[in-house]
């Protein structure tokens, strides 16, 4: 099959596209203006935060959702700066699918990800690029909140806090950002890269994704098994009983 | 002219679905055209994060943002981003759906009647004749909606632990048993259940193609090869509203219409086609231009065309289309968009709820159907449920009773999503909303999606008459909740301009501005969208005839929601679905000769 880019590179105008047309009979030219899809790219460049920016982000993480105590953990703690480098490297590996879709059904094909349309790796590849400058650049103005030092993460909590305020309050696009990818990586599934040992599903007593993983070995195949059973879920009589912290099944 | 079809349908969800399913069992040559992906169950998977927030399946504004305003004077847009959504993919909006399945009521199909019409509004009677409306008449549209509840296998009704298993409660108005019995309740819909019952209302199981236990279709009039069509039962992982089924338990198109025409041999369905444009030849549709998936123009042939697109891409399809102007009544195209309102309230439980457990709605009651028990009837109202048992996620996937996106950062959240996680339940009306000319869809002006092509707009603002009704029916809401046992309640008013998202602790969203943590404007609660193409008689106050065709174009018709002259009081799918079949039976009658 003859792309639309192809052609043109060969020849212009109306005619040819005609001519690309894969229909029978008599196909017409197209009157008005074809529109275009740019060329996703293969892969993009490998990206890493300075050291810099990376206190800056883990310090940042660390105070959306804060430990309360030495033996409580961080939105740090529980893998936020790894999730959203992920999502930033989602396109770095030319010869694996983009990190942004798990597989399916079930967990052990979670790390499976889905290949993308052309319109997909397109439209995602232009939004990882859109948040990697918005990453670095409020990064970077979040260290310069520190004159002396030009590093946000040795700031008192105290202050961090009235900065982050500040951008919230203003509806920043980066405040936007590191919140809700924040809140994604805690309580999402690990495989995008936080939500480590699952603390996050366990904080609020979550079990998640519960096909083939509630019962020994994934699911129980029996033909005649309860759809809950086989396929994992919940009895009726645990959506009407609900209560205990169960999220033990889950592991 | 291998290539050439009988019929095009644009569009695979539960509309386009339900069409390419009729017309390639009654022996016609069907193509159907589908943006998105051809998925199975495997690709799906409990996973809120690829579908609630990277849009797996939903509109993606990567790709193809739309855009919203309230009203023209706020210029050319007020938001870019989810509008409305549906799914892009084989099965459309079904896949994504909590696949409520209620049939519209005789009182809905004569709004204009039923209820008069409103100051600056539009409501009209549909287009079905007396006959159609007749239960003993075959053709009837309660003929058309059984049809689809066994297609799609409904289950609703008594329970199999009751007397009449599948048999309708008191509470409701249909007299015809559901394929399948109504599912047990999770506990928030135990508890509403019981509440309910004790102010004299009439709750029921809400009848959903959510199959309860394993569903065999073997009656041979809905077969295509001879074969049954068997799906499990649903295994209540709540995973189901927002996400495809990944055992096939929810009765979307893909699963069912669509794997039935398949098996006819003669309906193509070829996904990742991008529909550009429909050309006309001599006042007649000639053949829809799409792009494939490596970016090459395609075209497809037929003697028909049937545009299932969605009530906001099949008046986007029709404007990019740029027909000649006298064959569409172009000044309608576009306008009575109607999405319902929702007057809903929130409960926060000392226990927990575990609301995500079972399905999106598990049961509802009707007396407040058309407004206040014993007052006359009155537009504006609608069936009472408990709204998203099964999308209370972690993260946000289910709106606004999700939970981590809608909690305050910092010291408080954690104490805020131990206290708030598993422990709400939201109940509300699908209320029915004015359908009014300036709201609408247009093209937009400057955004583009990522082939340049102008992005759908949505300009809709509220009839006074929706605010009059949320403001009578939510403390009737709040009511139950207290007798639910609800600690704390929170009205929520679900507009599309001001949707206010209700916060149990200071920090949410309410407190730091517009559109930060709540990404679709619009409905606030709901995705429902219908009536932009509008149906009816009048070539002058319609879009298209009472077979879905458009007036001026003798072979191209609308199967989708955008048909929908006004909204209903009821989720509105199996609507959608019945209306399809209606159309489809008219072409099959048009092409044997017998219309």
């Amino acid at each position: 099959m003859i792309t639309r880019r192809q052609l043109l590179s060969r020849s212009a105008g109306a005619t040819a596209v005609a001519a690309a047309l894969n229909s029978c009979g008599s196909s017409q030219p197209i009157a008005s203006a074809t529109p275009v899809l740019a060329e996703a790219l293969p892969s993009l460049p490998a990206f890493t935060f300075t050291d810099a920016q990376e206190r800056a982000l883990t310090a940042a993480v660390a105070r959306l959702i804060p430990a309360s105590g030495e033996a409580d953990w961080s939105a740090a703690d529980a893998g936020a700066v790894e999730y959203i480098e992920l999502l930033l490297n989602a396109f770095s590996d030319a010869s694996a699918n983009p990190k942004l879709y798990g597989g399916g059904p079930t967990r052990p094909h979670f790390a499976e990800f889905h290949s993308l349309s052309r319109a997909k790796r397109l439209g995602w590849q232009r939004e990882v690029l859109r948040l990697r400058d918005l990453y670095t650049s409020g990064l970077d103005a979040l260290n310069k909140q520190d004159p002396l030092r030009n590093d946000f993460a040795s700031l008192s909590a105290v202050q961090q806090d009235l900065i982050l305020e500040g951008l919230d309050l203003q509806a920043a696009p980066f405040f936007e950002a590191i919140f809700n990818h924040t809140m994604e990586a805690v309580y999402g599934h690990p495989v995008y890269g936080g939500n480590r040992d699952y603390v996050g599903w366990d904080s609020v007593c979550y079990e998640g994704d519960v096909h083939g993983v509630r019962f020994p070995g994934g699911e129980d195949a029996s033909a005649d098994a309860e759809p809950w059973r086989k396929f994992g879920g919940y009895a009726p009589d645990e959506m009407i009983a609900p209560g205990a912290c169960s999220t033990s099944k889950r592991k | 002219m291998a290539d050439r079809f009988d019929v095009c349908v644009v569009g695979s969800g539960a509309g386009g679905g339900i069409v390419a399913y009729v017309l390639a069992k009654a022996g016609l040559r069907v193509c159907v055209l589908e943006k998105g992906p051809w998925l199975d169950g495997s690709d799906f998977s409990d996973d809120e994060l690829k579908f609630g927030e990277r849009n797996f399946i939903d509109q993606d504004p990567v790709i193809e943002p739309r855009t919203f305003r309230d009203r023209p004077e706020e210029g050319d847009h007020t938001y870019v981003g989810k509008v409305l959504k549906v799914s892009r993919c084989v099965g459309g909006g079904s896949v994504h759906y909590g696949a409520v399945c209620f049939r519209f009521r005789p009182e809905d199909f004569r709004a204009r009647t039923t209820f008069g019409n409103l100051p600056g509004a539009s409501i009209v009677d549909w287009p079905l004749t007396d006959d159609e409306l007749d239960a003993n008449n075959p053709r009837s549209i309660w003929a058309y909606y059984r049809k689809c509840e066994k297609l799609l296998g409904v289950a609703g009704g008594q329970m199999r632990s009751d007397a009449s298993p599948g048999a309708p409660h008191d509470g409701e108005w249909r007299s015809d048993p559901y394929p399948q019995p109504g599912h047990p309740p999770n506990y928030g819909a135990k508890l509403f259940e019981d509440a309910a019952t004790q102010f004299g209302y009439h709750p029921f199981p809400t009848p959903v193609c959510i199959n309860n236990g394993p569903y065999t279709l073997d009656d041979p009039d809905f077969l295509t090869d001879g074969a049954p069509l068997t799906r499990n039962g649903c295994s209540y992982c709540g995973f189901c509203s927002s996400h495809g089924c990944p055992i096939d338990a929810k009765g979307d198109t893909r699963v069912t219409a669509l794997a039935l025409a398949q098996r006819t041999g003669r309906c193509t369905i070829i996904p990742d086609a991008h529909v550009i444009r429909v050309e006309t030849k001599n006042g007649r549709a000639s053949r829809v231009v799409y792009l494939d998936n490596d970016d090459a123009l395609q075209a497809i042939e037929a003697d028909r065309f049937v545009l299932a697109a969605s009530t906001v891409d099949t008046p986007r399809l029709t404007l990019l289309s740029e027909f000649p102007a006298d064959l569409v009544n172009y000044d309608l195209v576009g306008r009575y968009l109607t999405t319902h309102h929702f007057p809903a309230a929130i409960g926060l439980f000392e226990q927990r709820i575990d609301y995500y457990r079972g399905f999106w709605c598990m049961r509802a009651f009707d007396d407040w159907y058309f407004g206040p028990p014993g007052t006359p009837k009155r537009f504006g109202f609608g069936n009472i449920q408990t709204f998203g048992p099964s999308s209370g996620y972690p993260i946000a996937a289910g709106g606004c009773i999700s939970t981590a996106k809608f909690m305050p950062w910092g010291r408080a959240h954690k104490q805020a999503m131990k206290s708030y996680f598993g422990h709400v339940q939201y109940i509300g009306m699908i209320a029915q909303d004015a359908p009014v000319a300036g709201n609408r869809v247009d093209l937009d002006p400057s955004v583009k999606d990522v082939w340049g092509l102008p992005v759908a707009r949505i300009t809709y603002t509220h009839h006074p008459n929706d605010y009059a009704a949320q403001v009578e029916t939510v403390p009737i809401l709040l009511a139950l909740l207290e007798a639910m046992g609800a600690v704390s309640r929170q009205a929520s008013f679900g507009f599309a301009s001001t949707t206010a998202i209700p916060q149990f602790f200071p920090g949410g969203v309410e407190h730091r501005g517009p559109g930060r943590s709540f990404p679709d404007p619009i409905a606030g609660t709901g995705n429902h969208q219908h009536g932009t193409m509008r149906m009816g008689f009048d070539a002058n106050e319609s879009v298209v005839n009472e077979r879905g065709r458009f007036h001026g174009i003798p072979n191209l018709y609308v199967g989708d929601a955008s048909v929908l002259p006004t909204s209903g009081g009821y989720n509105p799918t199996l609507t959608v679905q019945a209306m399809a079949w209606r159309t489809a039976q008219g072409i099959v009658d048009e092409v044997s000769g017998t219309a």
